[in-house]
This record gives C-alpha cells, structure tokens and sequence, in this order.
C-alpha cells in the first residue's frame, strides 16, 4: 500500500529536496520515490507543513541489562513532577523515546555473560529498533593473553567471536585495564601505567583494539570509555587515549566526564576546549558528549574504580558497587547534579561547550550517556541551549556564578542550525553505526520518521512528536502496554572470526574462570527469535579497511 | 557461521550451573530433588482437555474478580511476561512469593550501600573466603568443589567457615569436597556481637572489647586479604536481627576496602524467584508486587508486612504459578488455582483438581534462568511438552480480551 504524506516539511540534508514542502511516500516500510501515476496512492496523510525529520538515533543509552535493574532496585520511589523515575522501566523506555520522535537506541555496555539479559530487556522495549555493544578490555583471560604476547590474528578472532556471540553490533572498552587493576587492589590506571598484574597498559590495549576492529571490519569505531574518568585533569588522559589510537577510527564516549582540567576553582576547570581541538584536527576522531541536567538520577557504569571514589557523594546514600564474572564490575550510584554547585556547573557548561566547540556535526553526538548525566527527556531541553543563544545565556546565569564566569558559553554565540540537528541526531549516528537503511528520509531507507509541530521554542517543538512512523507503521502511543507497536529489531554485527582459533587460545582460560564451556555464552539466531523474542538484523560490514578513515562527511 | 545451543546442562535447584546430568549424579541436592520428585506418581497426570478446562475456569474466576492476584512463586522469563501481560488486562496485581531472605540484601543496600561480587571473581580472585552460616554448604554441596578449589589451590589458607554447627559426621553421600581451612563454631546469637567485636577492631578503635583466639586468627586473617568475600545462603538470613547482622558484613566490607578489595556474596539457590523478581522489575519498575491502576504500575506499601494468610483477605481471585522446579514446597496460599511443573512439590491439602501441570525447567521446557547471585544468565535447552504456563497466561488474557484461546504471543503486550 502506497502512502503519501503531502505538505512535509523535510528536514534531511540528505535528502535531494532537503528544505522544500513536498510529499514522501512510503511503501512496504520503506521511503519510495513518487509513483507515476497518482492513482497507486491509497492513503494520504497531510503533514500540513510539519517538520518531518528521519527517527531519532540514541547511539549511547543505558536501557536494558544488568546494571539498568539494579538502577531500578535502587531508585524506586514513585515518580513525581519534581523528581521523576531516574530509571524507567521497559515498556516506558520505549514509549518515552517514541514519544520525541526517535526510533532506535543502542545500550552501550553489554557484558558477555550477561549479554542475554541485556538482550530480554531490550526486547521488551517498544517501538525501538535496539542494539548493544560488548563491553571488552577488563577480562582477565584477554589481559593475561595480551600480556603474553597476544598475536593480532587471535585477538582479532577473540573480538569477533564476542561480537558474534553476543549477538552485538559494537566494541566497546570501558577503562581498559582498569576495572581489572581494581580487583587485584591497584587504584589507578593511567593511560601508560601497567597494571600490576598483568603487565599492560591502557594505551597499548586501545591501539590493539582500535586496529583489530578496523582489521575485523566492524562499521562502529572502538567505543571508549576513557581512563580517570570524573578525575580532575582527566582530559589529559582522554587525549592520550584518543592518540593511542594511532590514527584508527576512534569514538569517545560521554566525552563531558573525560574534559576536566586541573587548574581552577576547587582544583578543577574546563578541557573542553583542548579536547574540542584536538577532535577538529583529527578526522578520525567522534565523540558523543553525556550531557549533564541538573536534578535527580542514578549513575551506572562497569567502571567500578570510578564509582567506588563517586559513592561518597551518592544522593540518596545508598548506591552498590560490584565485580562482575571476571569481565568487568558494576557500580550503581545515585546522583542529585545542583546547580549551585561549582563542579557540577562546570560539568554541565562542559558538555555545552564541548557541543558548540566542535566544527562537524558528523562526528559529535548529543548524549545525557542516560541516566548518568540525566533522563533522555531532557533532549529537547538541550536542543533548546544549542539553538538557542539568548536562552543559553539565561540559563548560564542561574548556575553557580564561578562556572558561569569561566566557562567560553560567555563568548560562544554559535547556535546550532535544524540542519546541524538533523545531523547529529540522525544521519550522523546512523553513519557511525554503518546503519545505512535509515537516519534519512531518501528513497530506499527505512520509514521511521518523526513529525514535529514547529513550536514558539525548539523545546516545545521536539518534546512530543505530532506522530511517529516505524518501519512504515504508525505508532500510537498510548497507557502503558496498551499502545500499537511496530515490529522491531535488535541490530547487529556479524564479523568474521576464526573459530577454532577462538577456542585453542580461549576456552581452557574461559572456563577456568567463568566454571561453565565456553559456548554457554553463545547466543544463537534461534533463540532470539524463539525465547528473547527479538528478531536480528546484521548491520553492515566495512569490507577491506584500508588504513584511515575517519568519520568524515557524508560520502 | 551458525552458533550451536549451549550444551552445558543446567540445575536450577541450587543455581550453581553445574555440568553435572542425568539421576545418580554426585550432587546430594539433586539427588534429593529427583527422590521428591519420584513421589509424585500418586498425583493425575497431565491431559490437554483438563488445560482447556482450567483455561475457561481461571478465566472465569478473573472476569468476575474485583482485585485478582497473579503469584509468581518461581518463574522463567516467559511465564513472567504472560503474567504482566494478564495482570495489565485485568488491572489486577502480580506478586513474587518473597523470602524476606531475599529481600533483606536489598534493604541493606538501600541504606548503606553494597560492595558485591559474583562466583566467577571468588573462583578467580579470592585469597580470602568467609562462609557464614550453616545452609550455604547443605544448599548448595558443590559449591567448595566448583568454585571454592580454585582459590584454595592458591592459597591454601583461602576458606574459613563460621557456623554454628560443628560438620557433621555422616559424609557418605556427599561428593569429594575441599573442607574450610579453618572452622569456627559459635553460637549463633554471639554472631552480631562477635562480628561487632571485629568491626572495632578492623576500625582501630582505641579500646576495642577484647577477641578471643578464633577471633585474633580471623582479625589476622581478614587484614592480610588482598580480596576476601563474605558468603552465605540467603534464605539462612531473614528476621531483622540477622539483617543487623548483615549490615555488620556491609561494615566490614567497606573498612577493608579502604586498602583491600572485600565485598560480599549472597547466594539465593531459588534462581526461579529471582528470574521473576528481575523480570517483573524491569517490566513494571517494581520488584515484588506491582498492580496495574490502569495508568501506571504501583505498590501499595502494606504489602511489604503481609504474611500467607494476608492475601486472601484483600484479594478475592489468587492463580498461583510455579514453572521452575525448586526444591522449597510449594506455600500454603489459598489460591483458586495452581500451575505447577511436572515435578513441582505439592502441599497436601491442594485439590488436584484445580492443579494444572506445566512441563518443567531443567528437564522438558526451555526458559531463561538467572543464577541467584545475579552473576550471568544461562539459557535451558529441552524440549517443550504440552501447555506452558505463558500459553496457559495468553490463553487466559485471550479469554479475557473475548478472543478465542491461543498459544504465546510473541511479546508481553499485544498490539491491539
């Protein structure tokens, strides 16, 4: 069935009429071009000169797994208006997401032996195509294998035996070594300090991870969680990670936890700067931001040695920190960001910073790295501080006056335009996670889009999408549990990897330490069809790497 | 390349995902399982006609209820979806039949944090490993052997039990087992205060009340620890003294992890009711008992303090579900109706008229399993046989929705 949408206003600076008020049309869940003969249209739905943007794309959201529970466990008071659910559940995640208009998000921290809890939950979240990266980089059978001389063909057969096994669409490596150096009591792990245990160091890891995705051909960069993460003067550690990558395609994550500097009030001040030009003068180089908003949330994160030092200031005070099956760890901890208060007003004109400071919208991504930094329903609001330069500088005036006071918001004027929006929040993670089918209204893609009423503020604008299309349905949200779900999909790689290889090097050392074969991490196609109940997709492959290759423009 | 299924079996009765198979193994706790489970004979036997039945009976007893309850006693996965998805129909309620065992973990984490590990790190990492209490080596007897050896073999001195009673003389029918390094036995009500006693002591309290030699040797012991873990079984720890008592490990744990690693281990063997609970949190955002008011998921705080007989005054319709074997017997609830697997542990006084048998996890029904310790997730393999309990839940929310009965859906919710 033909279905047309006439007077949309198209948002896509992919698209060929980018800009213009014409119809789309969508047919069989996919955008199509205009039918030769009018007649073929069975349904027309007038946008009335709406916004029509692609769905929105979370490349970095806490929504389902382990960690995401316990969050759920800890905070579990009834939401009100001043304090909603830090941490919602499921069905709410999905309905939430729809409801601003996005339409695929991606958890960023799936462990292997957890990975088929991650995976029910994701399934259980409505109206989003969904996906995971595996978290590697603290697995004591890796760090020994590395420490020992590791060749590149085992460790890249290791990395696509994970990705494959897990059923995930990316890499990601949270504090290389570090985790790990906790649990033999080492407290820190700079970027070229060994661990003690195992002899390596942060840097060697990132180059050798960063090179063997790019030999396995995985379309998503490395995605790093940096060391000394909240560690006042971090940024020079998350500048060394970033060279450690040697020119290999790098992503960094919540990149705002990574940019303090040492020097300023309290001991502590801005990098956002150093890291912003050091992102513009190295293509090979993304990053999504973790945005801060102030009020009530709960941090999760693997990296147990940053949310060990972070419990102190746990709000409400109850928080857990845990080590997870010889991977990586666990660390819950609930967190109130006040804007009276200096750091976490440096924090937040951080992320701000960063946004406005980096030049190509291609390779820098808007994040609340939810929850740590804040509720994803707070996008709008942030949307509203890029766009918006006079309602930035108000809001600039109510954090604590010495953040205010330094931070380069005071100078920066730049307002981000619809189109660099449209970017950031789809073509772009779209492209950094080789999803090639969908982030734009072009013929050909996949038909999930969001129409959005332009509203007297960007706020009001993407707070509540007019409608919402997945996969060519209408999505009618509604109470909770009640409402039309679309089919959707966990999305994934499909590297490949020698397997015998795999086994000869890792099974004894995996099965010493986990106590159960290798292969009971194994997630099978069937079984997520038949008991996760969530039907795979492979994302693409970049076939034969060549060296470089940064994010870039849209080819 | 295609992934083969996982081919490790999987014993849901003491969580432990043991390699183990087959009756005769070397495991007291199965064998166990599998005499009790022998006894059932005496009980009909399964027959599709009387699921349809009881299908259309259940049905009928929700439409006509005004506050029905949905107990999940033990679940996998998939019996919790259905049972959400019937209760979010009904706007009616659903419950995990709770240990306060269980709970207590979570409440001591809410009031003073938790450092936890899981089985794997003991194995790997431990130098150190505390067991409190007589249950945890009974419940679950490979533990030592499975997980305990690894760490012994590198520290000899690695396991130290305290119970309160000294082992027992009969070890006939347990398998080889690595002992403790070192037993301490006491009294079980000198626990709190002996573990208080340490506490000063760890804290270099300038008078600390004086340690016997158990005592002095543990001190010794815990300080040296580069990775020590508190274990125990946590249906052994229950009432508010022994949540007292637990706050007291919390302590310890966090005045040696000011220069050590120390962090601590409950094991829950009843790894249905933890699927369940987990499940029904991230479905709900409510851990125990949620009800649907039609708008939103609740809990109503008096549930918290209700006892067995308490349900039944408030709810007026109980469907009680069981779909994984475990060895607790099944509550004395006055529910209307019964699912039960095949090999479930009947009270005596249950009409087996309104049971229902469902095919069992670990031995004809596939279903998602999650370790007591929340550690990993081991998926079950087998064959399904007849009605599962999430056909029987769908089928009644059919009935409800005036839809003719059906098997699974592929989700939680419908699209309606």
């Amino acid at each position: 069935m033909l279905l047309e949408l006439c007077n949309a206003t198209i948002v896509d600076p992919l698209h060929s009429r980018h800009g213009q008020c014409d119809s789309l049309f969508v047919r069989d869940g996919r955008f199509v071009a205009p039918p030769r003969e009018r007649a073929e249209v069975a349904q027309q739905v007038d946008v009335q000169g709406d916004l029509v943007l692609a769905g929105g794309i979370d490349i970095h959201t806490h929504i389902g797994g382990g960690k995401v529970n316990l969050a759920r466990l800890l905070m579990p008071a009834p939401p009100t208006a001043d304090s909603p659910r830090a941490v919602w559940p499921t069905v709410q995640t999905g309905e939430r997401y729809s409801q601003m208009g996005y339409t695929a998000c991606f958890e960023p921290a799936m462990l292997l032996s957890t990975a088929r809890h991650t995976h029910l939950e994701l399934a259980d979240t409505p109206h989003l195509d969904t996906g995971a990266y595996i978290v590697v980089g603290n697995e004591d059978w890796l760090l020994h294998a590395l420490g020992t001389g590791l060749e590149d063909a085992a460790l890249d057969a290791y990395i696509g035996w994970t990705v494959a096994a897990s059923q995930a669409l990316a890499v990601k490596v949270v504090n290389a070594g570090g985790i790990s150096a906790f649990k033999y009591n080492q407290r820190a792990l700079d970027v070229d300090q060994r661990h003690a245990q195992f002899g390596v160091t942060p840097r060697e890891m990132i180059g050798r991870l960063s090179a063997s995705i790019e030999r396995l051909g995985l379309a998503h960069p490395l995605h790093v969680h940096a060391s000394n993460l909240g560690v006042p003067g971090n940024v020079d550690a998350a500048l060394a990670t970033l060279a450690a990558a040697d020119g290999h395609r790098i992503h960094l994550t919540h990149a705002q936890f990574n940019s303090y500097s040492a020097i300023g009030p309290y001991g502590m001040g801005s990098g956002a700067e150093r890291l912003a030009a050091y992102v513009n003068a190295h293509s090979n180089v993304t990053l999504d931001i973790g945005q801060i908003v102030f009020g009530q949330t709960v941090t999760i994160s693997a990296d147990t040695v940053a949310q060990f030092s972070h419990r102190r200031h746990a709000h409400p005070a109850r928080w857990v920190v845990s080590d997870s099956e010889c991977q990586a760890g666990c660390g819950v901890v609930p967190m109130r960001y006040q804007d009276k208060q200096y750091v976490h007003s440096l924090q937040w004109t951080i992320g701000l910073e960063l946004m406005l400071l980096i030049e190509d919208p291609w390779r820098v991504f808007l994040t609340t790295d939810y929850p740590n930094g804040g509720p994803f329903t707070s996008y709008p609001h942030l949307l509203r501080l890029l766009m918006d330069h006079s309602f930035r500088q108000s809001m600039l005036e109510t954090i604590h006056p010495q953040a205010a006071k330094n931070s380069l918001l005071q100078e920066l004027t730049r307002e981000l335009t619809l189109d660099e929006v449209a970017i950031m929040t789809r073509a772009a993670p779209a492209k950094i996670l080789g999803l090639t089918d969908r982030g734009t209204l072009s013929d050909g893609a996949l038909a999930d889009l969001a129409i959005y009423h332009a509203a007297d503020n960007w706020q009001t604008t993407f707070s509540q999408a007019r409608r919402v299309m997945k996969s060519g349905q209408w999505i009618e949200h509604g109470e909770a549990g009640t409402c039309g779900r679309a089919e959707c999909h966990t999305l994934r790689a499909a590297p490949e990897f020698d397997r015998q290889l795999v086994h000869r090097k890792f099974s004894a050392p995996i099965e010493q330490a986990l106590r159960m074969p290798m292969n009971c991490l194994e997630i099978g196609s069937q079984e997520m069809q038949d008991l996760i109940r969530r039907p795979l997709v492979d994302g693409p492959r970049i076939v034969a790497a060549t060296g470089q290759r940064g994010a870039g423009n849209a080819d | 390349m295609p992934m083969p299924h996982p081919v490790a079996s999987h014993c849901c009765l003491c969580g432990l995902m043991c390699p183990l198979n087959g009756v005769g193994s070397a495991c007291p706790c199965r064998n166990r399982w599998l005499t009790e489970a022998g006894k059932a004979d005496a009980v009909p036997a399964y027959s599709s006609r009387a699921a349809a039945l009881s299908v259309a009976r259940v049905s009928q007893l929700f439409r006509t209820a005004r506050q029905p309850l949905v107990w999940l006693d033990a679940a996998d996965v998939q019996s919790v979806r259905a049972a959400v998805h019937l209760a979010h129909r009904l706007r009616g309620t659903v419950h995990i039949g709770q240990s306060t065992g269980g709970a207590l973990p979570q409440r001591v984490l809410g009031r003073q944090g938790w450092l936890g590990t899981s089985l794997a790190e003991v194995a790997t990492h431990a130098d150190l490993i505390l067991t409190l209490g007589d249950d945890i080596l009974s419940e679950a007897p490979l533990l030592p052997s499975r997980f305990f050896q690894p760490a012994i073999d590198r520290q000899p001195q690695a396991w130290w039990h305290i119970s309160q009673r000294p082992p027992t003389a009969s070890r006939e029918q347990e398998p080889p087992s690595p002992s403790p390094s070192k037993r301490l036995c006491w009294p079980r009500k000198e626990w709190y205060q002996r573990l208080t006693n340490l506490l000063w002591h760890l804290r270099d309290a300038p008078q600390p009340p004086p340690l016997d030699a158990g005592q002095e040797a543990l001190l010794g012991r815990m300080r040296q620890a580069r990775y020590a873990v508190w274990l125990w079984d946590s249906e052994e720890f229950c009432d508010a003294i022994d949540e007292l008592l637990i706050r007291r490990l919390q302590d310890m744990a966090q005045v040696l992890s000011g220069n050590a690693r120390c962090s601590l281990l409950s094991l829950d063997a009843n790894v249905g009711r933890v699927t369940a609970e987990e499940t029904l949190r991230w479905l709900t955002g409510l851990s125990t008992t949620a009800t649907f008011d039609g708008r939103q998921w609740t809990a109503r705080e008096h549930w918290e303090h209700y006892q067995l007989d308490d349900w039944p005054s408030e709810f007026d319709a109980i469907l009680f579900v069981r779909t994984v074997p475990t060895l607790r017997p099944v509550p004395h609830l006055q529910a209307d109706h019964w699912l039960l697997p095949e090999d479930g542990f009947l009270a005596a006084d249950v009409d087996p008229q309104t049971v229902l048998r469902v095919a069992a996890t670990g031995q004809s029904c596939s279903g998602q399993l999650m370790r007591g310790d929340r550690g990993a997730m081991l998926l079950c393999h087998a064959e399904n046989q007849g009605i599962s309990a999430e056909s029987f839940l769908f089928a009644v929310s059919g009935n409800l929705a005036g839809q003719p009965p059906r098997a699974a859906a592929q989700s939680v919710v419908e699209k309606s």
